[in-house]
């Protein structure tokens, strides 16, 4: 590499082996730039959901909505809402345990934040079992379990990354440096994303 | 293909403005790049000014192309309200549609067009029209779907099955006229085609009371066999 | 800071290992890359077999050939074949190899998520060739419901299709993401996003764009498969369903995808252009601007695809401004790509042919597309030969000649070797000749006599004889062209010319590093201070070395 020697020599007066560091064009780590991008393309899927969702109901326009004879267990969805919500502030408070160094705080949060994702989960497939319909009657069907659906693989994916958290933080991982708490900071970030995009599924399937 | 009726007419005008107006853009861009080419190929050790090129003239090619886009697209907004307009019944047409179109209802089915006229005569592949008559074809389909193209009479439109579509022409001479399913519907899409015979309100007429009749005699044949016992 | 620096995935090559398995176990965004161009060129033989027998069938009227079923069946496998496993790979494959070290970056940011979008895609071309061998689907290009509903295709080819696709797009999903993590966090410094290069910026357009429409296509092909395996009632019609919501989800997918490769192509063209021009790019900025612009204004232009579904005639305008809208990107492209060549010494070599090939014949289509996009023509055109002559100018333009230009051009970075010249100019002028044979035709067999697109025959008397036998003339003519290019690649891997580490005198930073690339990409990171860094390294080298001369005549004065 001629050229390069030549255009900017003084690189080898410094004592260092090996390629020096790399550039970093943004403060943001990597990890939680790819998060965030994930969850951009997130938007847009369940994006798609919903447009799907006021096409068959605004466009399509069935004679009512939900169609008759169907209900939906507002309040106990109301209730869920609220539980999940619940669960957006234990893992904050996870994190900002961790960011101070309370280990403790850490576990309890993440052990809260399982418990109340778990808790949902069940009471939706709860839900699912006594509807009294399924996604084979009516495009209303279909899209119900289609967004709801959508939201539930969401909260187990999510589940399943809090798993890891919450396993690594009983082994000891993790410390107040924000380097060192990237695997609660960036499964926190999607679990928020579950909890805000619920708030949106419930808006539209139940009340609206 | 000469269009045979106002809408279609509008649409073909509209056609040979956009072919002109294509050729002349992409023979302008092409003598540019080409003329560019055949200038500017050159040895390399010529060294060439370094021309970054300044706002004004993109400001000025961007309002150019802009007037151009504006131009284009007010020239296809005009042709297409007037292809949009429902045309009237004219003397010659049937008396009975003068007020109001003669509806018709053309319904896509793997893989062929079924007409229903009014008073319950029904074709199948040819649809029967009298001439300078204001045509209203209602577009259904009963399976997937599928697009009703008859491009010398009319625009072509889709059938989609739960929604209905529709077409309006007024064919200017006797005759008929080729048509086809211009959307992909499974395996004998190809010879999915219709034909459409202009003839005169007299012809028509006679057309639907054949019909009537032909539909009629096979109803009673069915009916007969079944009293007879010979059809359970 | 350790933890903060980009994962050197050199450190786990182990050099006993045979250089396939490294190759397929890399997750360095070059192997990623070398990977997804090798494959996606290996896929377009493979369609444009299937092209070729379409027009052979189509070569005479009534024609026994392949059977309904059979042609059906290419066709499906073509357009699947085509978009998801050719175009939009190979427009990816060239990001993720370039675009870091244009950044001049070390690799990438998330090299693991790359390396899994790779083999979701090729996991998606297998499905979809797996099924081939059992029963592809017959849906057509873009499946549309209520044709892959159950009710009408009840063997698995429509379920081998949406796992395909949806593999394959998931892929591209999370290759965009990383790239465009990779632009943000590891540009070298004094890369600032104005210095970057227009690919680059093609990149980073490309992977926003794919980010936005590949998880509708996900969406869609989700619902797709709930429809056929969960008795589902999205598309389906009575219940509710909706036909028009697919049409809605995949036209937005296909068109953003029609836009991405064009992207992908001017972005190459503008990178090539300059440099065998001796010249910058004229008017860098309007460029890139436009190059956005296509991306936004050229994706909400769907309903293009839609003038004939029952929708508002609203909605028809909608999207016919849109189109239209895009003369303004489009015009400022060509022409800041012309003005480019004025004034300059063009050095006409296989790449700035490919170019300008390229240029030429995405001008066509795109002119073409313009009069499609006016309603009423629409009403008349849409759904005939003349669309497919369009779209196949402005497509086989943007991924073929412009794939092509990028490969010859970047062909000696990849692997330290040239493309023959002689070879590359005799496949371009075949190539130029057989897409105009081809096409050309098409579009008067479209205009003139309403011949429509996917019909597995014509028939005899409706005037299209002539044009359908030039057309698959054309066909084999184009497919020799490309099987050169293609066998030229393939000889000069390894026999090719050697070629220097910047070998056409670039002005972007891949040309800083070694050919092929070493596994870091650069052992110094360069300071960059203009859109041009290479041409102002290559100037320091020189003032360099003249100020050095100047200092041995004065101390060593002349015997």
């Amino acid at each position: 590499m001629e050229s390069a020697t030549v255009a900017l020599g003084h690189r080898h007066e410094e004592e260092h082996h090996g390629p020096p560091e790399a550039n970093q064009s943004s403060r943001m780590d990597r990890q939680t730039l790819g998060i965030l991008l994930f969850i951009v393309s997130e938007v847009m899927l369940f994006g798609a959901f919903f447009a799907s969702y006021f096409f068959l109901r605004v466009v399509v326009h069935p004679a009512s909505w939900p169609p008759h004879p169907y209900e939906l267990p507002v309040a106990v969805a109301g209730v869920n809402t609220a539980i999940l919500v619940s669960s957006s502030f234990t893992i904050h408070y996870a994190l900002e345990s961790i960011r101070r160094g309370n280990r403790k705080g850490l576990k309890l949060g993440l052990v809260l934040t399982w418990l109340l994702g778990a808790t949902f989960l069940f009471i939706q497939i709860n839900e699912y079992v006594h509807l009294g319909f399924s996604a084979r009657d009516l495009a209303f069907g279909s899209i119900f379990y289609g967004l709801t659906g959508l939201h539930g693989a969401h909260v187990f994916v999510g589940l399943m990354l809090l798993s890891f958290a919450t396993i690594r933080a009983f082994r000891g991982h993790f410390g107040p440096e924000a380097k060192d708490h990237l695997g609660v900071e960036v499964p926190g970030i999607y679990w928020h994303f579950v909890d805000v995009m619920w708030i949106i599924v419930y808006t539209t399937v139940y009340i609206l | 293909m000469a269009p045979h009726s106002p809408g279609t007419d509008q649409i073909d005008t509209l056609l040979w403005i956009g072919f002109v107006v294509a050729a002349i853009a992409i023979v302008a861009i092409n003598g540019a790049l080409i003329y560019a080419v055949r200038r500017y190929r050159g040895a390399r050790d010529t060294d060439p000014r370094q021309v970054r090129g300044g706002r004004r003239t993109q400001f000025r090619v961007g309002a150019l192309l802009s007037l151009f886009a504006m131009a284009v697209l007010i020239v296809s907004l005009v042709y297409t309200e007037k292809a949009r307009e429902t045309p009237t019944t004219g003397s010659a047409g049937l008396a009975s549609a003068r007020s109001e179109p003669l509806r018709i209802e053309a319904t896509g089915q793997q893989w062929l067009w079924r007409y229903d006229y009014p008073n319950a005569a029904f074709s199948y592949y040819k649809l029967v029209v009298p001439v300078d008559t204001t045509i209203e074809l209602g577009l259904v389909s009963t399976d997937v779907i599928h697009t009703w193209d008859v491009p010398q009479l009319a625009a072509k439109r889709d059938a989609v099955p739960g929604k209905t579509n529709h077409v309006v022409f007024r064919a200017d001479e006797e005759g008929a006229y080729d048509g086809q399913s211009a959307t992909f519907s499974g395996q004998a899409y190809a010879a999915m085609r219709t034909e459409v015979d202009v003839v005169s309100p007299q012809e028509y007429k006679d057309f639907i009371a054949e019909q009537k009749a032909g539909i009629q005699a096979a109803q009673d044949r069915v009916v007969g066999l079944i009293k007879e016992g010979e059809v359970p | 800071m350790s933890a903060a620096r980009p994962e050197v995935v050199a450190d786990g090559f182990s050099r006993r290992r045979p250089r396939w398995v490294e190759l397929v176990t890399s997750a360095d965004h070059k192997d990623v890359g070398r990977v997804m161009i090798v494959a996606a060129l290996g896929f377009l033989f493979i369609a444009l077999v299937e092209f070729v027998l379409m027009r052979l069938q189509l070569a005479v009227p009534e024609n026994s050939l392949l059977s309904p079923v059979t042609f059906n069946r290419m066709l499906s496998l073509y357009g699947a074949t085509a978009i998801f496993i050719f175009a939009i790979p190979l427009a990816l494959g060239f990001f993720y190899y370039l675009a870091p070290l244009q950044i001049g970056a070390r690799g990438t940011a998330l090299p693991r998520l790359g390396q899994l979008g790779l083999w979701l895609y090729i996991a998606g071309a297998t499905v979809l060739y797996a099924g081939f061998l059992f029963t592809p689907s017959e849906a057509g290009v873009n499946p549309l419901a209520p044709l892959s509903e159950l009710a009408f295709l009840p063997n698995n080819g429509v379920d081998a299709w949406a796992a395909a696709t949806g593999l394959a797009t998931l892929g591209f999903v999370l290759i965009a993401i990383n790239l465009v993590a990779t632009m943000r966090k590891m540009r070298a410094p004094g890369m600032a996003w104005r210095r970057l290069p227009v690919f680059a910026w093609s990149a980073a357009i490309g992977s926003w764009l794919l980010l936005m429409i590949g998880p509708v296509m996900l969406a869609a092909i989700t619902m797709l498969l709930i429809d056929r395996n969960f008795d589902g009632i999205f598309f389906a019609d009575g219940s509710g369903g909706a036909p028009l919501l697919w049409e809605h989800m995949s036209w937005i997918f296909f068109t953003g995808a029609y836009m991405l490769i064009l992207i992908t192509a001017l972005g190459a063209i503008a990178e090539i252009v300059p440099v065998f021009s001796g010249k910058p790019l004229f008017n860098r900025g309007a460029v890139i601007g436009s190059l956005l612009a296509i991306a936004v204004i050229g994706t909400l232009a769907w309903m293009q695809n839609m003038m004939t579904a029952p929708i508002g005639i609203g909605w028809m305008y909608f999207a016919m401004i849109m189109s239209l809208a895009l003369i303004v990107p489009f015009g400022l492209i060509l022409f800041n790509l012309i003005a480019t060549m004025v004034g300059g010494a063009l050095h006409m070599r296989a790449p700035l042919l490919f170019a300008v090939g390229a240029i030429s014949m995405i001008s066509i289509g795109i002119t073409a597309e313009m009069v499609h996009s006016m309603v009423a023509v629409s009403w008349r055109l849409h759904n005939t030969m003349d669309a497919t002559a369009a779209t196949h100018f402005a497509l086989v333009g943007g991924s073929i000649f412009g794939g092509f230009a990028a490969l010859h051009y970047w062909f000696p970075k990849m692997t330290g070797r040239t493309m023959g010249e002689t070879l590359a100019r005799f496949s371009f002028w075949t190539m130029v000749t057989g897409t105009l044979l081809t096409f050309v035709p098409l579009f008067f067999a479209g205009a003139d006599h309403g011949q429509v697109v996917d019909a597995y025959k014509f028939f005899d008397g409706t005037g299209v004889n002539a044009e359908n036998l030039i057309a698959t003339v054309g066909a084999f003519v184009l497919a020799i062209g490309i099987l050169l290019t293609l066998a030229n690649g393939m000889l000069s891997r390894t026999g090719g010319a050697r070629a220097g580490h910047d070998q056409w005198g670039g002005d972007s930073l891949e040309w800083f590093a070694l050919s092929p690339p070493e596994p870091h990409n650069f052992d110094v990171l360069p300071d960059v201070r203009s859109d041009r860094p290479m041409r102002d390294i290559r100037a320091a080298i020189a003032n360099r070395s003249r100020r050095a001369e100047r200092a041995a005549r004065e101390t060593q004065p002349v015997a």
